[in-house]
């Protein structure tokens, strides 16, 4: 082999295991993979993992993403119509697989779901007639609601069963075809440019910060497939460039457009809101300030713990709060005396929890206060990381509040899946008509197929190592990146076709094959040098999403004049004297 | 034999003409330079930019129904003073498969009821792609993509400078790349055509390609010159030829293929340019250098 190709080929053929190695085609694939499991979730539990191949669900064959959701709607159980009585008026409304709300220790229903429209501070009475007494109660009569059904999910690993109500906790999507990542124009979704408005100056650390909070809330809504990155320009205006695949334009806008905003209020006055000028200091990762507590079995398969943790407040919201309270009633329970509003926590205006206020602290400028919520699970160990999550989420929405910079979007597309399946067959078709005549137009010019055949080659292991690298670089593949390819492999033939020119030549005197090859590297490195300078100030131009091209162009050139095209006049050099 | 006649004549047309045949390219230049100064002091602006530059929105509808599009346009009209219509059709079958619309007018709600209104068609994630840029970052776009193109032209400058280290061949280099830049565009005023961002990114890897047959030139004619300054001329034009016929074939084609406009918008571009370009690399350039060359005493 060395012989017949001498150490340059066999570089080319190195680089092109390698790089199919990286992209890991199975073009065969089909089925369903598990891409996602939540962390509270019956399939967890049962110790499903991500990547497992699902094969049957309740002994059905699920061959593609259609079998999967027919069966999963199947699992759902029929909508139930459940009727509320609470001291805000009766409701009534249908249930699936979820109640929609959760009470708290007095039975006052917070975390409301949208589809429930219940009055903040109403409290339970009773479920479809039946009185609710504790909490205890409620999570019982709740079981009863919500019936689970036995699931059987076979994957290519194991056989899984577990009881479910519906919602499995799992995403999925389709298998996957190779380890490219596929972009925007590919595979279809949202894109979102953001750009940060502050009068003040916006320091990296501040798009970091931003970037880490942005995740974090998407998370918290349960969105996987996200992509959030920085981007700069050549004038230094930051942006945030968040690719979503999977989500509705709708969604994506509503999900930046909530900031998060957090309110505190006693009856209709806010008395502090989120972020760092009504609460200086929020105590988190610190177990003296920030604990789970009491946790506890409520009932079969129903588990609960709390969270608490302190904050402090600026002095003016104490002062709010000293005002405010101060005109307050007293009540006086068993359980000690509390004032006769409670402090109800608001998150993008939806209640989430309501803390009541003891006597002592009626008009005071407490600076101090101490928020607590629960966290469920069907184990006290599962109700713990609910907890935990739950209070990392308000901590979160606590720090940052308002964001401390304004987003604006100023620019969104949404592309249709079905016409990033499409584009990719019409890039398939695009490219194989361009080497067609590519190889048709250098056959008419050396009638020689000993050239035709060693560009061809030349040129699609160049694309293929291209790709190869994106995959190993976890490279967006998108559409900047493809005309990028184009551009790449485009200087490549240039380039061979110089290199077979000057092998060709003829010479009153004779070159050497070396002194030949060297000429024609010659051209090919001052033109792969002015390639490279061209494309640089592209990569900071145009808020990145340009950089695709710049980036795949000059990755695509450097490939080329160090691996393919050596490689392709060492084939020329072999056939050809 | 007459292939031997053919070259005789293109030398002695090469050498007797070669002041009189940089008049074409010379003017050209001249005349676009004067276009593209009269467009500027009229509008504003060297080009006709499209929304991705100016900010607006472009649908891209994707139905197998047949689309009216004198009644659609009429139906857009009541909301959006400015509207420009494509459809898109399938290469080979010359199957309609949608429509793009494109407006300067930032109002997803309306034109979207106006388009259901129109066509009959209910719009959802699957058949209608939407990409909304707002007004601030076109115009940030631009004037990013300008300055990068600035930026790239005096790299590239430089690293000729440095490449082959003479004052005249190194200018003749960069006359012919800014010649083709500023004809190019004034051809894509002249059409029409209105420039995206991915235009602008093609007309930078114009500026490269142009660059690469010039390269090749100056190097054939005075670095590794073999034989005469003609014989230096014609053997980099057979190859520059050749590196040129391929580029625009396989362009050409990816061009009738693709359904991507942004890609059709950048492959027209290529091609246009690689034309200009084989006129000011052979007529002007390839001169330049001839007589540069004899100057400093070669045959």
């Amino acid at each position: 082999m060395a012989k017949l190709f001498g150490p340059r080929v066999l570089i080319l053929i190195f680089f092109l295991f390698i790089s199919l190695l990286m992209i890991d085609p199975s073009p065969l694939a089909s089925g369903v993979e598990i891409k996602q499991i939540d962390s509270i979730s019956p399939a967890l539990e049962v110790g499903m993992v991500t990547g497992e191949k699902i094969v049957e669900i309740n002994g059905v064959k699920i061959k593609d993403l259609t079998d999967y959701k027919t069966e999963i709607e199947k699992l759902e159980p029929q909508p139930k119509e459940i009727i509320l009585e609470t001291s805000n008026g009766i409701i009534s409304y249908e249930v699936t697989s979820s109640i929609g709300f959760s009470v708290d220790s007095n039975l006052t229903i917070i975390a409301t779901e949208d589809f429930v429209d219940i009055q903040p501070n109403s409290k339970l009475i009773s479920i479809n007639g039946e009185q609710v007494e504790s909490p205890e109660n409620f999570n019982k009569l709740k079981a009863t609601l919500i019936p689970k059904n036995k699931v059987v999910i076979k994957t290519d690993k194991e056989e899984y069963a577990f009881l479910s109500s519906g919602n499995t906790g799992i995403s999925v999507q389709a298998a996957k075809t190779s380890n490219i990542e596929k972009g925007l124009e590919l595979q279809g979704g949202t894109r979102v440019l953001l750009e940060p408005q502050s009068e003040e100056e916006i320091s990296s650390s501040d798009i970091t910060n931003i970037i880490d909070v942005m995740n974090k809330r998407l998370n918290v809504y349960g969105l996987a497939d996200i992509k959030i990155r920085p981007a700069k320009d050549l004038d230094g205006q930051n942006f945030i460039l968040i690719e979503i695949a999977g989500a509705t334009r709708e969604e994506v806008r509503d999900l930046i457009s909530k900031q998060g905003v957090f309110e505190a209020k006693i009856g209709e006055d806010v008395v502090f809101e989120g972020g760092k000028r009504d609460v200086p200091y929020v105590c988190r990762d610190d177990g003296s300030c920030a604990i789970i507590e009491s946790c506890s079995t409520i009932g079969p398969e129903q588990a609960a713990c709390n969270f608490r943790f302190s904050i402090s407040l600026s002095s003016e919201a104490a002062k709010r709060h000293a005002d405010i309270t101060g005109k307050l009633e007293v009540n006086q329970s068993a359980n000690g005396d509390y004032l006769e509003k409670p402090l109800d926590l608001y998150l993008d205006g939806k209640l989430v929890d309501t803390l009541l206020i003891s006597s002592d602290l009626q008009g005071q400028e407490a600076t101090q206060i101490s928020i607590s919520g629960p966290g469920y699970g069907t184990t006290e160990d599962l109700a713990y990381l609910d907890a935990v999550s739950n209070m990392n989420n308000l901590q979160t929405i606590l720090i940052t509040g308002s964001l401390p910079l304004k987003l604006e979007i100023v620019k969104m597309d949404t592309i249709s899946p079905a016409m990033g399946k499409e584009f990719i067959k019409n890039a398939f078709s695009a490219g194989a008509l361009a080497i067609l005549v590519v190889g048709l137009v250098i056959f008419l010019r050396y009638r020689k197929l000993k050239v035709v055949l060693p560009m061809i080659i030349t040129s699609v292991s160049e694309v293929i190592i291209i790709l190869g690298f994106a995959a190993l670089a976890r490279w967006n593949l998108d559409l900047a990146a493809i005309a990028g390819i184009i551009a790449a492999v485009g200087t490549g033939i240039d380039d061979q076709i110089i290199i077979t020119d000057e092998v060709l030549k003829k010479r009153e005197f004779s070159l050497n094959w070396k002194e030949k090859i060297k000429r024609a590297f010659f051209i090919i490195f001052s033109a792969y040098v002015t390639t490279v300078v061209a494309m640089f100030p592209l990569m900071f131009a145009g808020a990145g999403l340009i950089k695709g091209f710049a980036l795949t162009t000059i990755a695509g050139v450097t490939i080329g004049v160090f691996i393919t095209r050596p490689a392709f006049a060492a084939m020329i050099e072999k056939l050809l004297k | 034999m007459s292939h031997q006649i053919m070259s005789l004549k293109l030398k002695t047309l090469f050498e007797k003409n070669q002041k009189k045949m940089m008049i074409l390219p010379i003017l050209m230049i001249v005349v676009s330079f004067i276009f593209l100064i009269t467009t500027y002091t009229q509008t504003g602006d060297l080009i006709d930019k499209d929304v991705s530059l100016s900010g607006g929105m472009t649908l891209t509808l994707y139905t197998e129904q047949t689309i009216d599009q004198v009644k659609l346009e009429n139906s857009l009209k009541q909301d959006f003073s400015e509207i420009s219509i494509r459809k898109l059709s399938e290469f080979g079958t010359n199957k309609e498969i949608g429509v793009v619309i494109e407006t300067p007018e930032i109002n997803e709600e309306s034109i979207k009821l106006r388009i259901t209104e129109a066509t009959g068609i209910i719009l959802t994630e699957e058949n209608l792609s939407i990409e909304v840029v707002g007004s601030s970052l076109g115009d940030s776009f631009y004037s990013q993509m300008m300055k990068a193109l600035i930026f790239a032209f005096i790299f590239m400058s430089l690293t000729i400078l440095i490449t082959f280290r003479k004052i005249v061949p190194s200018l003749a280099v960069v006359i012919v790349a800014l010649g083709d830049l500023t004809i190019t565009l004034s051809i894509l005023n002249l059409m029409g055509m209105k420039l995206s961002s991915a235009g602008i990114a093609a007309l930078l890897l114009l500026v490269g390609y142009s660059i690469d047959t010039d390269v090749l030139l100056t190097t054939r004619v005075l670095k590794n010159r073999e034989g005469t300054i003609w014989e230096g001329v014609l053997s980099s034009m057979k190859t520059g030829l050749t590196m040129t016929i391929t580029t625009i074939s396989a362009l050409g084609a990816a061009y009738l293929v693709s359904t991507s406009l942004v890609l059709k918008q950048m492959f027209a571009i290529i091609i246009i340019g690689l034309l200009i370009d084989v006129i000011l690399t052979y007529m002007l350039n390839a001169p330049m250098l001839s007589l540069y060359a004899k100057k400093e005493g070669g045959k």
